[in-house]
């Protein structure tokens, strides 16, 4: 969506805080160990929390490698082991690399070569759980994405507003022409910073927002205002128009739809 | 060891502005300017901003101002410029000079500088001969919102040729400029020469021009192929016929040379491009300031700072880190000042682009003192007004203040001068060597090349994040790689806990350099290269201590037995085969420690000149730390930071630090 001339300014540092502590918080991702093998023999084994292990842990007794992945991973204590030859490493990154294509922009590309990496360890690699990585609480991003693209079309601006309580913790605004975000800013862009604070409660300050948006972007396709813990259920689920109309309901989530 | 100011007896001498190891000086009067500087990028601005935001850099206690200079901004065809509006440098310059700073200029060709494909004109980096390529012949790409692009390859004539186009239009506006007809102090060539962050042995660059340069480097080693064949055991008819590795394939130490030789080349190709760009840019006119690098990273391969330092007056290392990557920049910083002219930060973060984790203001202050702690002299603040594509600056888009982030800056000011801190020294006893050989081999022992996708690598990504070596002693009684990180790192452990003075060094360093320190503790295994015993051997003669270890070297790299260093007489060498055994060595070299301080968690560092006295305590961990602290002679501790009360001796002082703090104390 991101057009290659995209201003991205007046971005408030500590919302962005917010958001980066949110999506990398240790303790959402789960605990890797990857063994590298060469013609099914051990070269390396790495695990996630200390770097290189030595290879005196592999179990040489045991001819099966989906044995030996969950023996290793009862071992080192992660939550999942990959075991992967080499040469389809070195092929895995060679096609992602000959991947780009010239319209491509940062998501679609990065989507793709994270495809063909979530399907070369569905096929060609073995896994303890496995034999995919389903299951695991990363954030299905390409839905969001989608979501908004289709609610604002070729032309038109959207908002995003995170409140903790009566506390806006994370915003973005964005502008889109020829159907490429051209503009993206936070709350700190919409309302100039010698601006009185935002009323709360929070759904005025959403308004306030929502107008300022409108006054700075151009008229509103999308607007989102979500409480945290609506917001973090909305970004994980599997379903998400049905994540939104739950949230509705509970009136944890604002939506604005023109 | 507190005389730090050697001047290396070629920086800048050729220059008006001349560059030591506490800044710059300008023209015959010497006037010493501290090189505290904050990045402002004037085409991202209304021109009627500009003054006010100088001032404002002003205000905060700069005197020096850095600006990119974006080839892609100013190109509006092949070999037609625009240099109006916002895109008037000069008038940029001017205004600089009008508010009293001093400008660091940065040209490129490469900038990053957030913009989209890095400040190239687009053309250039759809030209796929200009492109890198990797081990199978595809463009290699760097992966960056908003749009991933194919880097470019520095071995390319036809790229410096393009590049040539715009230093002959930029050129003569930075030359006019200079100081002293001008505010431009300093001039960086290129920037962040690092195969686009592209660091691992066999990603890049396998492009035509690149695998001819590898095989001039080979050339200019071995000057003959029989040497070459007789060092490979190949029988190759030219260097023509020599193809660089694509992966780690080696199973004995015979195979060696060949995976040293690439890991050499890497290397060289950084330094000949910086090389290359910075001589365009004298040729141009650029000869009256320094010309300074700057690299993303320091460790191991393919950076060479001692190299680069030959190239270029200055090299300094960029820094976007948070409060708990303390260890990180601290070993950054302790290797800019056991081997840099000026140890110099040309990029640290104040704030950050908006794909990346936030620097957050304590993470600023803590990273600051970190710095000082750890002997920098010269920064640069990036960025230290925001514009598009970066938050968390202290001096906003449209020239306002933000207060909270902008006391900081406010205060490391007022400190570094109230210190006057370009004249106080880093006690610096000890010299922890990296030795070059073993570098490289550790990089061209990799098991694994993954691209810089840390985003696209997904489940794989801990492969990036870690170095892994392919487990294979190759004949040697180590695994050399593997050894070689355990024996440095438990030293440095050793002389942290127990509050040595050191730096990290380079065996690259100079015999001069190296012999301002008492002692070099230095890693050596099986083999060494001759060079490398003969300097460390020269180095015993002059007086110096050398503290060895695991063991003695009896080959050179190559596998030809070397026994300069084993079969000596010469006294002053002490064999370390553990890391633990480290303070003992050096209690009988008469290295003792700063202080005696109880507690192996907090650290230590004293930096002092003829009058004042400043020491720096550290708390890395995540836990509030104490501890008693004696020193002979020690009657007072005054805070000289600001966050701490003072401190008299009752049977030593009394030290608490919360997590992660860092006080420092007038003594």
């Amino acid at each position: 969506l991101l057009s290659t001339s995209v201003v991205w300014e007046d971005i408030d540092a500590a919302q962005w805080s917010n958001l980066w502590r949110f999506i990398h918080s240790p303790d959402r991702f789960p605990t890797r160990a990857i063994g590298l093998l060469e013609a099914g023999v051990p070269v390396a084994l790495v695990s996630g929390a200390s770097g290189q292990v030595p290879l005196d842990i592999w179990p040489y007794d045991e001819p099966v490698l989906e044995a030996v992945a969950e023996r290793l991973r009862k071992e080192l204590k992660v939550d999942q082991v990959i075991l992967v030859e080499l040469s389809v490493l070195s092929s895995l990154w060679d096609e992602q690399q000959r991947f780009l294509n010239s319209e491509d922009d940062y998501d679609d590309y990065l989507f793709a070569v994270r495809y063909l990496t979530d399907l070369m360890i569905s096929e060609q690699a073995v896994c303890a759980p496995g034999p995919t990585i389903k299951g695991f609480p990363e954030i299905p991003y390409e839905q969001f994405r989608a979501y908004i693209a289709e609610a604002v079309g070729t032309e038109g601006s959207f908002l995003i507003n995170v409140f903790d309580r009566d506390a806006l913790w994370w915003s973005l605004a964005g502008r889109v022409a020829d159907g490429s975000i051209v503009r993206l800013t936070s709350s700190q862009g919409l309302v100039p910073p010698d601006a009185p604070p935002l009323h709360s409660p929070w759904h005025q300050a959403n308004a306030a927002l929502l107008q300022a948006c409108e006054a700075t972007l151009g008229p509103v396709r999308l607007a989102l205002s979500f409480q945290l813990a609506a917001f973090e259920a909305v970004l994980r689920a599997s379903n998400l128009p049905r994540a939104i109309d739950r949230f509705t309901r509970t009136d944890d989530l604002i939506i604005w739809r023109q | 060891l507190t005389e730090q100011a050697v001047l290396r007896p070629d920086a800048g001498s050729a220059t008006t502005v001349r560059l030591d190891s506490r800044g710059l000086l300008l023209g015959d009067s010497r006037r010493r300017l501290a090189l505290y500087s904050g990045s402002l990028h004037y085409w991202q601005h209304d021109q009627k901003l500009w003054a006010p935001m100088l001032r404002q850099v002003r205000e905060l206690g700069f005197e020096v101002v850095d600006t990119y200079i974006p080839w892609s901004v100013h190109e509006e065809e092949r070999g037609v410029f625009g240099f109006d509006g916002n895109r008037d440098v000069e008038a940029f310059l001017r205004a600089c000079e009008a508010e009293e700073l001093f400008v660091i200029a940065r040209p490129g060709p490469h900038i990053n500088a957030e913009l989209t494909e890095f400040g190239y004109p687009p053309r250039l980096v759809r030209n796929e001969r200009l492109q890198a390529r990797t081990a199978s012949g595809a463009p290699a790409i760097h992966v960056i919102p908003p749009k991933a692009f194919p880097i470019l390859s520095y071995a390319s004539e036809e790229f410096f040729g393009e590049v040539t186009y715009w230093f002959d239009a930029v050129c003569p506006i930075l030359a006019r400029n200079q100081y002293p007809d001008g505010p431009i102090v300093l001039v960086q060539a290129d920037n962040e020469h690092s195969y686009f962050f592209k660091l691992t042995p066999y990603d890049v660059d396998y492009s035509a021009p690149a695998i001819a340069h590898f095989r001039r480097v080979l050339q200019e080693k071995y000057e003959t192929v029989e040497v070459l064949n007789e060092t490979y055991r190949a029988e190759f008819g030219s260097f023509d016929e020599v193809v660089p590795p694509r992966k780690f394939e080696a199973t004995s130490r015979e195979e060696l040379p060949q995976y040293l030789d690439w890991a050499y080349a890497k290397e060289r190709y950084l330094t000949d491009g910086v090389h290359r760009v910075a001589s365009m840019l004298r040729e141009r006119g650029i000869s009256n300031v320094p010309i300074s690098h700057n690299s993303p990273g320091w460790h191991g391969v393919p950076y060479n700072q001692v190299a680069l330092e030959q190239t270029v007056d200055v090299h300094g290392v960029d820094f976007y880190v948070h409060r708990r990557e303390y260890g990180y920049l601290k070993q950054g910083c302790q290797y800019l000042a056991g081997t840099a002219r000026l140890p110099f930060i040309p990029e640290f973060g104040a704030g950050t682009w908006p794909w990346w984790e936030p620097i957050e203001d304590a993470d600023a202050e803590a990273n600051a003192l970190t710095a000082l702690m750890h002997g920098i002299k010269a920064i640069n603040y990036y960025m230290l007004v925001e514009r598009d594509r970066w938050l968390g600056s202290p001096i906003g888009r449209r020239g306002d203040v933000r207060e909270d982030t902008a006391r900081l800056y406010r205060r490391l000011l007022e400190f570094l001068r109230a210190s006057d801190w370009t004249s106080v020294d880093r006690r610096s006893d000890v010299l922890l060597l990296s030795v070059r050989e073993y570098e490289r081999f550790a990089f061209a022992s990799r098991a694994v090349s993954p691209p810089f996708f840390p985003e696209a690598l997904g489940p794989l990504a801990d492969l990036l994040r870690h170095e892994i070596f392919a487990e294979r002693t190759l004949g040697f009684e180590q695994w050399i790689p593997r050894e070689l990180r355990a024996w440095s790192n438990g030293c440095a452990a050793e002389l942290s806990s127990r509050h040595y003075a050191y730096l990290l060094g380079d065996s690259e360093s100079s015999l001069e350099w190296l012999s301002r320190f008492k002692a070099l503790i230095v890693p050596a295994f099986e083999f060494m290269a001759r060079e490398t015993q003969e300097k460390l051997l020269a180095y015993v003669w002059r007086g110096g201590k050398l503290i060895i270890g695991p063991r003695m070297p009896l080959t050179d790299e190559t596998g030809k037995p070397c026994t300069v260093l084993s079969s000596t007489s010469a006294e002053g060498i002490h064999v370390v085969e553990h890391a633990g055994e480290i303070s003992q060595a050096l209690s009988k070299c008469n290295v003792e420690p700063l202080c005696e301080l109880d507690n192996p968690n907090l650290e230590l560092a004293l930096h002092s000149n003829g009058s004042s006295s400043y020491l720096f305590v550290a708390n890395p961990t995540s836990t509030s730390q104490s501890g008693t602290l004696n020193c002979p002679g020690l009657t007072e501790l005054r805070d000289a930071w600001g966050n701490s009360e003072p401190l008299t001796a009752e049977a030593g002082f009394h030290l608490s630090l919360h997590p992660q703090q860092i006080q420092v104390w007038s003594c």
